[in-house]
């Protein structure tokens, strides 16, 4: 392995047309940014991207087992281009592995501040993924064991709710859905947007600011992405 | 809107003026008066929370009196119009928005002011409380893109922002500053 | 001497290795960057179309392989500079067009747009929380009709 090969596997992704293995990886770490970028700009939860995240953590297993494997032959051979090949892919491993995290970590703040509101929707908890379900009830469980010796006990029965909408202000937090959003078309929209009785017809590469609710649907249908 | 957003809870606590169209027996250590009645027509500074309920609360009479007329539904209280709303107020907002004291005047003025808008579908009300907001924040967000914000900080405009506005004031300085950070790191 | 395109963070590991050398883009150039400074003086409504990342990536070549610039990286650096304060004054002239419903910012680049996200959004979703009757928020309950109060 030299450098030569090196670039001649990053040459393959670029040129050859058919869908080697090499550019599946790499429109799976498309995808996953997309996911991330998604979910860090929009005000609500989404869909758990449940093969995407099984295929990217499968190949993260793989590259951690290849770099041990080779570490112990790095240092029995003299051969210096395995030391590149490795500072490569852990570099590789490093830039997946933050995506990764940071995507669920974002997903884990979503869900600590729309628990409730979650927990109470058929529709909403299918976005969720079975570790997140499982995190999601435990933290509730013990959240509630918490208000409940800290202070809820001392108060009057009617005041234990957690829940309570009957007021003027809801208790449950939810999404605003409203919140405006940056976003880039991707390709003409045929069908024009109304917004306060004027059309707008987006172009492709045009930037627009807006309210997420106008522009959901187009996202989940990749004619528009969040920024 | 969020149940548990401190601004909100304290822009709620804003008081505003009231007529109480009824006297109302027990009330009124409400203007310092413990253990008599608030007299009709007394005006009395409420907070928002409660003006909002009893304003909207209808009065339900003892004895059904036949000959009122069902059409004629009283409240607790009417709400009068604030001054910080006054067209002395309004005016100045026009003439200059940069120049009115709003922490002065209101530290909630617009968290009030949503709630106003929706209680009273008050459209020129709201349409000037939007322009003096776009003003103000873009004045805010030219301060906070130089190394101007200390200046702001210490200028009569700076000491005159609003709870949004300071909120609005912090995030672009936190903005600014970061891009320039990574730049010259 | 290859040619070969790689992720520009592959390419920066290979030139700390001194395995490469790195080709600067055609646009991080003082001609480019002198024209595109032009446009942004010439047309006031609009902004030059820059590549998506050119701030990260003018950033890190200048940072990283300064070497391997044909002209004086300080003068590429300096037209960077200039470049991004000539938009950012005509953004700021721009967020006086705020309104609540949308606004359009064709060209802007990444970073640009994170630098004003907290500032249009921010005074977007308050003048939306100020406009009267458009509440989309609340599922308008019931059609209560507006309280009225005495001046």
């Amino acid at each position: 392995m030299d450098i030569d090969d090196i670039l001649k596997a990053f040459d393959q992704e670029t040129s050859r047309p058919q869908r080697s293995q090499s550019k599946l990886y790499s429109q799976d770490y498309d995808s996953l940014k997309k996911a991330w970028i998604n979910e860090r700009t929009s005000p609500e939860l989404l869909h758990y991207e449940v093969d995407l995240m099984e295929r990217i953590l499968k190949r993260i297993r793989q590259q951690m087992e290849f770099i041990e494997l080779n570490s112990i032959e790095l240092q029995s051979s003299e051969e210096k281009d395995i030391k590149l090949l490795l500072v490569i892919i852990e570099s590789e491993l490093d830039r997946v592995n933050f995506v990764v995290r940071s995507y669920l970590r974002t997903r884990l703040d979503k869900i600590d501040k729309f628990t409730i509101y979650i927990h109470n929707e058929q529709q909403e908890l299918k976005k969720l993924s079975p570790e997140e379900t499982e995190y999601m009830n435990r933290h509730l469980e013990i959240l509630v064991e918490l208000y409940n010796k800290q202070f809820l006990s001392k108060l009057p029965e009617s005041l234990h709710t957690l829940d309570d909408t009957s007021g003027g202000i809801s208790m449950i937090e939810s999404p605003d859905l409203s919140k405006s959003v940056f976003i880039r078309v991707l390709k003409d929209i045929e069908i024009p947007i109304v917004i306060g009785g004027e059309e707008i017809d987006m172009k492709q590469d045009e930037i627009y600011v807006l309210s997420y609710r106008l522009v959901k649907d187009l996202i989940q249908a990749e004619e528009v992405a969040l920024i | 809107m969020g149940y548990y957003d401190l601004d909100e809870i304290l822009a709620d606590g804003q008081k505003i003026p009231c007529r109480f169209t009824i006297s109302v027996p027990g009330l009124g250590y409400l203007e310092n008066n413990p253990g008599k009645p608030v007299i009709q027509n007394t005006k009395l500074d409420l907070p928002l929370w409660l003006a909002e309920i009893l304003a909207i609360c209808e009065i339900q009479s003892a004895q059904n009196d036949p000959n009122e007329n069902p059409d004629q539904t009283t409240y607790f209280i009417e709400l009068i119009q604030p001054d910080f709303y006054s067209s002395k107020i309004i005016n100045a907002i026009k003439t200059n928005a940069l120049k009115i004291d709003l922490h002065q005047l209101l530290p909630y003025f617009y968290k009030l002011s949503v709630k106003w808008g929706s209680m009273f579908n008050d459209t020129e009300l709201m349409a000037i409380v939007q322009e003096m907001f776009k003003q103000r924040a873009c004045a805010i967000n030219d301060y906070s893109s130089d190394n101007n914000h200390l200046q702001l900080l210490n200028s009569e405009f700076g000491l005159q922002l609003d709870e949004t506005e300071r909120t609005l004031f912090r995030q672009c300085i936190e903005s600014h500053r970061d891009l320039k950070n990574w730049l010259s790191s | 001497m290859k040619r070969a395109e790689v992720p520009l963070w592959l390419g920066l590991i290979l030139k700390q290795q001194d395995r490469c050398n790195i080709v600067t883009p055609s646009w991080l150039s003082i001609n480019f960057l002198k024209k595109a400074y032009q446009e942004e003086v010439t047309y006031t409504t609009r902004f030059f179309r820059m590549p998506w990342n050119w701030l990260e990536i003018s950033k890190m070549i200048l940072d990283k392989a300064p070497d391997d610039m044909t002209e004086p990286p300080h003068q590429i650096r300096a037209l960077i500079q200039d470049l991004r304060e000539v938009r950012l004054i005509k953004a700021r002239r721009g967020l006086k067009e705020l309104n609540e419903s949308y606004m359009q910012l064709d060209n802007l680049s990444l970073m640009e747009i994170n630098e004003l996200r907290p500032m249009v959004v921010g005074v977007m979703d308050q003048l939306r929380k100020l406009q009267v009757g458009t509440n989309e928020d609340e599922e308008v309950s019931d059609e209560e009709a507006p309280l009225s109060y005495d001046i």
